[in-house]
């Protein structure tokens, strides 16, 4: 039987001093703990979101303040290839996530929501929190926010369109896009 | 410079030396190789070998004075040792022993001293088992001066009648190893485009044949007894009888086993090559799979080499011959060489006439983390050349760094892993990472890596089946 797992290589060509000045070499710095470290050297004293702005590349900003996918706990990895382009996506390690490669979109949530998605859960059984967080803004109610009190953070794995739909909302505005999404759903059954 | 050529095999030795009248072979008293067997008497450490050790193989077991070993080949990277009350012999003492008589035999012939030859060796022989030969053949007076895969050896034997050829492949199938070669005629030279290996050989098969005809005389018996339970005489015995009767199996159906004393009784069996099928059908099935395997890696069909050289002693084997024949992709496509026991010899003697006729016949690449590639190696180069460095840095922070070599057939866009290994780093932004990397004298590309942080040096990590191109301008002699 041949191997099918192997090493992922970890290294580019280039000396130390290179790669401390934050020049190309900086564009392949991967891993939440690497790229605190090259943050911290190239901006000291500047705060990380800052910092990450100003010499990262947008799948670095979001592999550095990542959070762990919504059902399986695991942390984005990629960016992975898609039928619309590279993504940041979880890939379920344990296979049981109803939904399977799909981008993540950060959510935040509060007591409301929360108890709102266990309801829906409840009427479609075998729904994960991202088939039920999709089915409703896919719903077509009129769009509408609703304060979120943030108490909770996770990512949800959705279609590609509707990823790219809200792509440019701040991850405050989406989430209340979702309250009112599930807010909805929740009155029309 | 008299060329030379050493097949050092398994089971035999061989040594061809090209002279001005013609090729000469140098083998045992009888004119066949020399049996790699190596006899050291325990008390005054003094050894012999040969055909006569060959023939008082089971006699010298069984005495107890005497450690005999049949093929030092299997132990040259390990680190076993026979100790005697004169000196403790290691690999490379048991493995200078047999080159030091086919240099004695040479010498005896008449034949021109050996100062130097090229030594074919199976595919993927590991980098270490190399330098013990290398280092043997010194003490023996012999400086390797190229090592050459065996089966691709054969082709140059061959050269004359294939070179009209586009590609053949050739069946080396030994005592010890199953060796198979893909190459390539062009216009600049042989390229061998595809190598496969297997230690599944005429020795294993002996011991299925043996283990056969056991279970047949145990039914007899009504007994129970496993083989291994057997003394080791009579182990010997049976294993000696049963590549006896494989070899007599070659010409004729069927044939009689007939042993003095097995576990105390005298055995008397009649064999026909059909019940002997299921036993070797599984080796010779496996057999040819790889060179199946072998040729598709050279990214053909069967169909797109033009010739199959069968060569060495298990391939001989009826059954192979009777599969080859039944199967309509090779039917018509094989042929057994004329001198099956000589040819590798032969070829790698017609190397050695061509001193720096061999270059290497792939790419070999760093994989980056970022996905781009690095040529380490390229067509052309030349083994043995000086050693090249690359600095790395470490985009992750992660305890070790991952270094992944992988390999490009000419200017295929299809790459294949060649080589993976990892090195410790004291993690991100702490160090640079030399790897230090080349083409070896024996074949083998190696590379190390190692963190500037450490005093170490690192491991050699070494590809020990690189593809390369010869250039054999006169090799019809």
């Amino acid at each position: 039987m041949n191997s099918n797992v192997g090493l992922r290589s970890n290294v580019c060509l280039g000396d130390l001093a290179q790669l401390k000045s934050g020049g190309e070499l900086l564009r392949h710095v991967r891993g939440r703990p690497a790229l605190r470290k090259l943050l911290a050297r190239l901006e000291p004293g500047r705060p990380l979101a800052d910092a990450a702005q100003i010499h990262l590349r947008p799948e670095q900003v979001a592999e550095l303040f990542q959070d762990a996918c919504a059902e399986c706990g695991f942390f984005t990895c990629g960016p992975v290839s898609s039928a619309e382009g590279p993504v940041l996506a979880v890939r379920c390690p344990r296979n049981r996530c109803a939904s399977s490669i799909l981008p993540t979109r950060p959510l935040l949530i509060d007591r409301d929501m929360s108890a709102t998605i266990g309801t829906l859960a409840g009427r479609s059984p075998g729904a994960d929190m991202s088939m039920i967080v999709a089915r409703a803004l896919s719903n077509g109610h009129v769009p509408g926010r609703l304060h979120v009190e943030r108490c909770g953070r996770v990512s949800v794995k959705l279609p590609a369109p509707l990823y790219y739909r809200y792509y440019a909302y701040s991850d405050q505005e989406f989430s209340q896009l979702v309250k009112h999404a599930l807010a909805e759903a929740l009155r029309h059954g | 410079m008299t060329p030379h050529g050493i097949d050092f095999g398994t089971t035999t030795s061989a040594l061809v030396q090209l002279l001005s009248v013609g090729p000469v072979t140098i083998g045992d008293e009888e004119g066949k190789p020399l049996p790699s067997i190596v006899a050291i008497d325990r008390a005054t450490g003094e050894a012999f070998g040969g055909r006569e050790a060959w023939n008082r193989r089971f006699e010298l077991s069984e005495h107890g004075n005497y450690w005999v070993i049949p093929s030092i080949k299997p132990f040259l990277a390990s680190d076993r040792q026979w100790p005697t009350n004169r000196k403790v012999w290691g690999p490379v003492d048991v493995a200078a022993f047999v080159f030091q008589q086919l240099a004695e035999r040479a010498r005896k012939g008449k034949a021109a001293p050996i100062t130097s030859a090229t030594v074919a060796i199976p595919v993927g022989m590991s980098a270490e088992s190399r330098r013990q030969i290398r280092r043997a053949a010194a003490r023996a007076g012999i400086d390797v001066e190229a090592f050459v895969a065996e089966s691709t050896a054969a082709v140059f034997r061959y050269y004359a009648e294939y070179r009209h050829l586009h590609r053949v492949a050739v069946f080396d199938w030994g005592g010890g190893t199953l060796d198979v070669s893909v190459v390539e005629f062009r216009r600049s030279g042989i390229f061998e485009i595809g190598l496969g290996g297997t230690a599944t050989a005429g020795n294993a098969i002996d011991r299925e044949i043996a283990l056969n005809l056991h279970a047949r005389i145990m039914q007899d018996r009504r007994e129970t007894r496993a083989f291994d339970e057997m003394d080791p005489h009579d182990q010997n015995e049976l294993l000696f009888r049963s590549e006896e009767l494989k070899r007599r199996l070659t010409s004729k159906a069927d044939s009689t086993v007939a042993i003095g004393s097995y576990g105390g009784s005298p055995v008397h069996i009649e064999v026909t090559r059909s019940s002997l099928r299921p036993t070797v059908l599984p080796a010779v099935t496996e057999a040819i799979a790889l060179l199946e395997t072998t040729i598709h890696r050279a990214g053909l069909s069967v169909d797109g080499v033009d010739t199959i050289l069968l060569i060495g002693g298990s391939s001989q084997l009826w059954l192979l011959r009777e599969e080859l024949a039944a199967d309509p992709r090779f039917a018509g496509r094989w042929q057994l060489a004329e001198s099956p026991e000589w040819d590798v010899a032969h070829g790698a003697s017609l190397l050695s006439r061509e001193p720096g006729a061999y270059a290497l016949a792939e790419t070999l690449e760093l994989k980056l983390a970022d996905g781009s590639r690095i040529a380490l190696a390229r067509p052309g180069d030349a083994p043995g050349s000086s050693e090249r460095a690359l600095s790395l840095v470490l985009i992750e922070d992660a305890p070790e760094a991952h270094l992944v070599i992988e390999r490009r057939r000419d200017q295929a866009a299809a790459v294949a892993p060649a080589l993976q290994f990892a090195t410790p780093t004291l993690g991100f932004l702490e160090e640079e990472i030399t790897l230090r990397y080349g083409l070896t004298r024996d074949l083998t590309f190696s590379a190390v890596a190692a963190s500037g942080r450490f005093s170490s040096e690192g491991k050699a990590h070494e590809i020990e089946d690189l593809r390369f191109g010869y250039t054999l301008h006169g090799a019809q002699g």
